[in-house]
């Protein structure tokens, strides 16, 4: 894989479009056929392919158009999860979300996201990002049965994701991104019962990727949290790009990376997409420079802080082509020695 | 229920700490982000606010619960409608706090081209996100809107027993972040208790009977600063207060019963499912002038997980679904916020029974299963009245907040306690 220094990419959702959501929810009332709404989804795939390649993103993803919410679409094809019409439960400020019910044990019957990856990757020749959800993730935003340790219920669901993994990498997929927003979250809120919950929730992640060759890269993403205390257990999970949330806080979170010298690449996000302003370029370098004093230029990457699918196209190439430009002339102002790369 | 003994009152009386606001069908969502994009005026907004909290409030009642809770709505985040209330807004966005306007609270919360929005993070170990606080030393707690005042009147003229619902003070603190100035945020504590004076009196003269101050943070690994910063904060909060319920949940607080038994409060609420085992501790030498609220794994129901509680599995079990777990209405924390409140498709038709399993729990529990304490004419088994139907309406909830949370008045707080109303004897069954 040919990157050049400060690769960028996205997270891996893109606007959620009226369309997007009109032509899913025909197809699950079943006033769509099937071929019909794969259709739709292929064009919505092309478009987001073709923005990005535009917008002069490194790193593509092929926009999810076809997920409704990142937990609840693997759900849906998983065996051993139900899903309620009207659960929802508050995110922040008006968004909600309608966890799904783990009643039982959690297989996978067919793969999940291989064929809207591969027709994504066959439409460029720049990387294609396969996004999938983490185990913990996916048992911290459910109601998880209480019959059996929430730890053996995490492997059951891990299994069924390496299987997903696996399908992917023969694919021809060369990066993987197992997002993980809630491992911070789950942790007890006592210290004592940490270095339990850290290990069976490392494990669960390492049992998701450890699968495939080493040529294919494993990203992963987190959310809004401090991440300075569980840093050994992020490290633990081997992933070799970790994005994260840290444009708020001003790249606070970043400090504790680079004095644990967490040994891999990171993704610091470089602009709020909670937040309706397009950020100035000159903002996103200041930021990056700021994460240059504490990672090596080499092991970073310039991504938003999440996903993109709450926001709307304009804001969102506008957004990006600012980002993609301060990495440019982040990339300019680089030492001589990282020229050749670039 | 009111129990009657020769020498003793015991009481239960039933409360949920807090109310999903978003709307059963995120009446609240539509109205907010509609209001956003220009296409709904505030005073719309104001009302499909007032409505949602009218028919929430009814919910509660007609389920039987002694008080409502007013507190619990916020238009974008808990956290920061308290700061709103407090008048502690940052002062980055240069509002005055005193005339905070809808559009300015939601520009604290979502950022315009000028400032960037307030942080979020995660609640506790919820994946509710709050807006942080942002602690300065000019950081001023001189007074802020009215919002919480008005929905007291709201429910007072809607005929309800009020209880309010606020974040405390040291949880708040806890939960914000220095932004400069400051060595500690603790150091903002001797300006910020006389705002929740003002607040608290001001509710006092509204004749609100009791505010549950939730303080989360006692589940935490707290230093000893900041635990020691209890007593004396609820010592200067009390004497102008209402009656004030202090709430813990998501976690145990057993290390600090001492301390917690020797506050100033009128009563404790305890999260008995998560921690059911920190019961023990607390009503060891449990003071007889304070009331216990809790949840309980026999009493009552948890907000974050939607299993049938133990004791009801065992007995009626609902075998609908596809491992025998049945599933249930409710929500721990007022943050857990839970909407749907129709029989879900997936679901076993048993299920729509829930809420009257629900109720007649309730019921059943504020008769004899709750009192810790029970005089011995009660201790006859609860019989359910033959064949009452649950009401038909569509208040059935696969999913309200915390019906369970049941309080149990020691003896001598209440042995002037009121008589049975006729309709709390008519559901009292037989005795």
């Amino acid at each position: 894989m040919k990157l050049p220094l400060l690769p960028t990419t996205t997270i891996g959702s893109f606007p959620q479009t009226p369309e997007i959501r009109k032509a899913r929810a025909a197809f699950k009332k079943g006033q769509v056929a099937q071929s019909a709404y794969v259709k739709a989804m292929r064009t919505e795939i092309r478009d987001a392919v073709a923005r990005q390649e535009a917008l002069g993103l490194d790193v593509l993803v092929h926009g999810e158009a076809e997920r409704n919410d990142m937990v609840e679409y693997f759900g849906e094809q998983l065996q051993g999860f139900a899903f309620t019409g009207n659960g929802w439960v508050q995110s922040y400020g008006s968004r909600c979300v309608k966890p799904p019910i783990i009643y039982g044990d959690v297989e996978r019957p067919a793969p999940m996201t291989v064929e809207w990856t591969r027709y994504a990757q066959s439409l460029t020749r720049k990387p294609m990002k396969g996004m999938l959800t983490g185990p913990i993730t996916m048992l911290h935003w459910s109601f998880v049965r209480d019959d059996q340790p929430r730890s053996r219920t995490a492997m059951q669901i891990a299994l069924a994701l390496r299987d997903e993994v696996l399908d992917l990498e023969r694919a021809g997929t060369a990066i993987i991104q197992i997002d993980e927003p809630a491992l911070r979250e789950g942790l007890p809120l006592k210290k004592r019962d940490w270095a339990q919950y850290l290990d069976w929730a490392v494990h669960a992640f390492k049992l998701v990727s450890s699968g495939v060759a080493d040529e294919t890269q494993i990203h992963t993403h987190m959310c809004y949290a401090e991440f300075n205390d569980i840093l050994p257990a992020i490290a633990a999970l081997d992933a070799d790009v970790i994005t994260i949330e840290t444009s708020r806080s001003d790249m606070e979170l970043l400090e504790g990376f680079g004095e644990f010298r967490y040994p891999n690449e990171i993704g610091p996000g470089v602009y709020d997409i909670h937040s309706a302003r397009v950020p100035d370029s000159g903002d996103m370098m200041k930021l990056l420079e700021k994460a240059a004093r504490v990672i090596p230029l080499e092991r970073l990457w310039v991504n938003p802080d999440c996903g993109l699918k709450t926001r709307g196209w304009p804001e969102t190439e506008a957004a990006l082509a600012r980002m993609v430009e301060a990495a440019r002339r982040m990339r300019a102002r680089a030492p001589a020695r990282y020229h050749h790369a670039a | 229920m009111i129990f009657h003994s020769s020498k003793e009152w015991t009481v239960a009386v039933a409360h949920i700490l807090g109310f999903p606001r978003i709307g059963a069908k995120r009446e609240l969502k539509a109205a907010l982000e509609s209001f956003w994009r220009g296409e709904l005026p505030e005073s719309e907004l104001l009302k499909v606010g007032r409505e949602l909290r009218g028919k929430h409030w009814q919910w509660q009642r007609d389920a039987g619960l002694d008080f409502v809770t007013v507190g619990d709505f916020a238009w974008y985040d808990t956290v920061l409608q308290t700061l709103a209330h407090l008048g502690c807004v940052p002062e980055r966005f240069g509002f005055d706090p005193r005339a905070l306007t809808l559009p300015d609270y939601f520009t604290l919360a979502r950022g315009d081209a000028n400032h960037p929005a307030m942080e979020m993070t995660k609640w506790f170990d919820t994946n509710y996100h709050y807006l942080v606080p942002e602690w300065s030393s000019d950081t001023r707690f001189d007074g802020g809107v009215e919002w919480l005042f008005e929905e007291v009147k709201q429910a007072k003229e809607l005929g309800h027993p009020v209880k309010v619902a606020l974040i405390g003070p040291l949880t708040l603190l806890h939960a914000g972040k220095i932004k400069s100035g400051l060595s500690s945020k603790l150091d903002l504590l001797t300006r910020m208790v006389p705002a929740y004076q003002r607040l608290l009196a001001r509710l006092k003269e509204l004749e609100v009977g009791w505010v549950q101050i939730d303080e989360p943070v006692l589940g935490l690994d707290l230093e000893e600063r900041w635990l020691a910063a209890f007593p004396p904060t609820y010592e200067a909060l009390a004497p102008s207060s209402p009656k004030i319920l202090l709430a813990t949940y998501f976690e145990s607080v057993a290390e600090r019963d001492t301390m917690l038994k020797s506050l100033p409060v009128s009563g404790i609420h305890l999260d008995l499912v998560r921690a059911p085992q920190q019961l023990a501790t607390f009503l060891n030498g449990y003071p007889e002038s304070k009331v216990l609220s809790s949840e309980s794994s026999t009493v009552a129901i948890s907000g974050a997980p939607i299993w049938m509680p133990p004791s009801w599995r065992s007995n009626r079990c609902m075998t609908g679904s596809a491992n025998g777990c049945g599933s249930l209405p409710h929500a721990r924390c007022s943050t857990c916020r839970w909407t749907s409140r129709t029989r879900e498709r997936w679901m076993p038709r048993s299920a729509a029974g829930w809420r009257s399993r629900c109720k007649s729990s309730l019921r059943s529990r504020r008769s004899s299963e709750v009192s810790y304490r029970v005089p011995r004419r009660s201790r006859r088994p609860w019989k359910p009245r033959a064949k009452r139907r649950p009401r038909e309406s569509p208040r059935i909830g696969c999913a309200p907040t915390q019906w369970n949370t049941v309080w149990t008045h020691c003896p001598s707080a209440t042995r002037a306690g009121r008589r049975p109303s006729r309709r709390e004897s008519r559901n009292r069954g037989p005795d």
